[in-house]
């Protein structure tokens, strides 16, 4: 957990194995739902890859149905560079993996190694300005994640609600680029946490549906 | 998100306590908490919401200087937003003594002393956890204000903050 620094590919590629093939988020989901397993989602994300990377290892490698998180760092979320150099440097230790900072081609090994028909990885990250989030999420080649211009805005940043509906607008361009690398995009709505900080549960609803307009209507599939 | 304490007719009389999240911190629960502590123990709230940016912070209350400051973060990054802020604060003059203190989750893993060390030597009066003592020690600090402020004689105060400039000087 101490361990973080400037990483490069050979440093995680060395674990990774085979290239696994694209299993999409919602067939993994479904697959287990099918077989009537209870899927279990630990929500984690840590400033250093070995540390993701291991992380990510022991939630496959329980004995239950799990689904990988990759949750970004606070001050990635708010586009805070400066802090996440300050913190890197410092060997300070950060609340998320900055997903942004670190080079695409680190994430991506850490992906191809544990990502697998059976295992999915969804990224996490609370940022109503996530334009550079998507391209990271983009370039590593992975296919889910979750949020939108609402409910990642209201709770989690001062930006005004029209400024964080234009910024998802453009991250679903960009999300919809994976379908050129052969991947589906997958976008879960979370609605779920306006609920639980300050909403009612007829909001919950709204904005559930809300996002299923939304997404769909620029390319992106959306799915609880 | 700001929102302030209703105010009664005895206003005049009552301390006002900024109430801040950190810049990357968005979380609400907690601030909620910390506002209804606050005016159990009679302040006047002033809460400045989530990821609240240094900037906007400072600029607040070197507008209206309050009697505490409090921020409040459950993030795991409060040992290094909580330094800038504070750095930031006692530059403004006249929040050179006026009581700052933090308190939550303040790094990932549990609380740690060099956390808290180092935050006192930014500048912070007191630091707290996230445990039910440190609750109790909160509440102790914020009855220990408000007879400072409103004792005949805040010498006593002036001389608990030449002590801790003094300890920040001799760490």
């Amino acid at each position: 957990m101490t361990r973080a620094g400037p990483f490069h590919a050979r440093e995680v590629s060395a674990f990774a194995g085979r290239i696994a093939p694209p299993a999409p988020f919602g067939e993994v989901i479904a697959a287990a739902t099918a077989r009537g397993r209870l899927i279990v989602q630990p929500r984690m994300g840590m400033g250093d890859p070995v540390d993701m990377r291991a992380g990510l290892l022991a939630v496959k490698a329980a004995n239950a149905s799990t689904v990988g998180t990759i949750t970004v760092d606070s001050y990635t979320r708010c586009n805070d560079d400066e802090a996440v150099r300050r913190a890197i440097a410092r060997d300070a230790q950060l609340n998320g993996y900055p997903i942004v900072a670190h080079s695409s081609d680190v994430t991506s090994a850490i992906v191809k190694e544990l990502r697998d028909a059976s295992f999915a990885i969804q990224v996490r990250h609370g940022s109503a300005d996530p334009q550079r989030i998507f391209e990271a999420v983009v370039a590593a080649g992975l296919d889910a994640t979750e949020g939108g211009p609402i409910s990642y805005c209201l709770p989690y940043s001062r930006l005004p609600l029209a400024d964080s509906v234009k910024n998802w607008a453009v991250c679903c361009q960009t999300f919809g680029r994976l379908r050129d690398k052969g991947y589906e995009p997958h976008l879960e709505t979370l609605a779920a946490v306006c609920s639980a900080s300050y909403a009612r549960l007829v909001c919950w609803w709204l904005l559930a549906c809300l996002r299923r307009c939304f997404f769909p209507s620029r390319g992106c599939a959306a799915c609880r | 998100m700001k929102t302030e304490s209703r105010t009664s007719h005895r206003a005049d009389r009552t301390l006002e306590a900024v109430l801040s999240s950190t810049s990357s911190d968005s979380h609400m629960w907690n601030l909620i908490f910390v506002q209804l502590m606050l005016e159990e123990h009679g302040y006047r709230v002033t809460n400045l919401g989530a990821c609240v940016p240094v900037e906007v912070l400072a600029d607040r209350c070197a507008a209206q200087p309050p009697a505490l400051v409090v921020l409040s973060t459950v993030n795991g990054h409060g040992h290094l937003d909580g330094a800038l802020a504070v750095s930031r604060l006692r530059q403004v003059p006249s929040l050179a003594i006026t009581p700052i203190v933090i308190g939550g989750k303040l790094g990932i893993q549990a609380s740690s002393s060099d956390h808290a060390q180092h935050l006192r030597v930014a500048g912070f009066d007191a630091v707290f956890g996230d445990t039910a003592a440190d609750l109790s020690e909160f509440s102790a600090f914020l009855r220990r204000v408000a007879a400072d402020a409103f004792a005949d004689e805040p010498l006593a105060r002036r001389r608990c903050r030449q002590d801790t400039v003094r300890d920040r000087a001799n760490l």
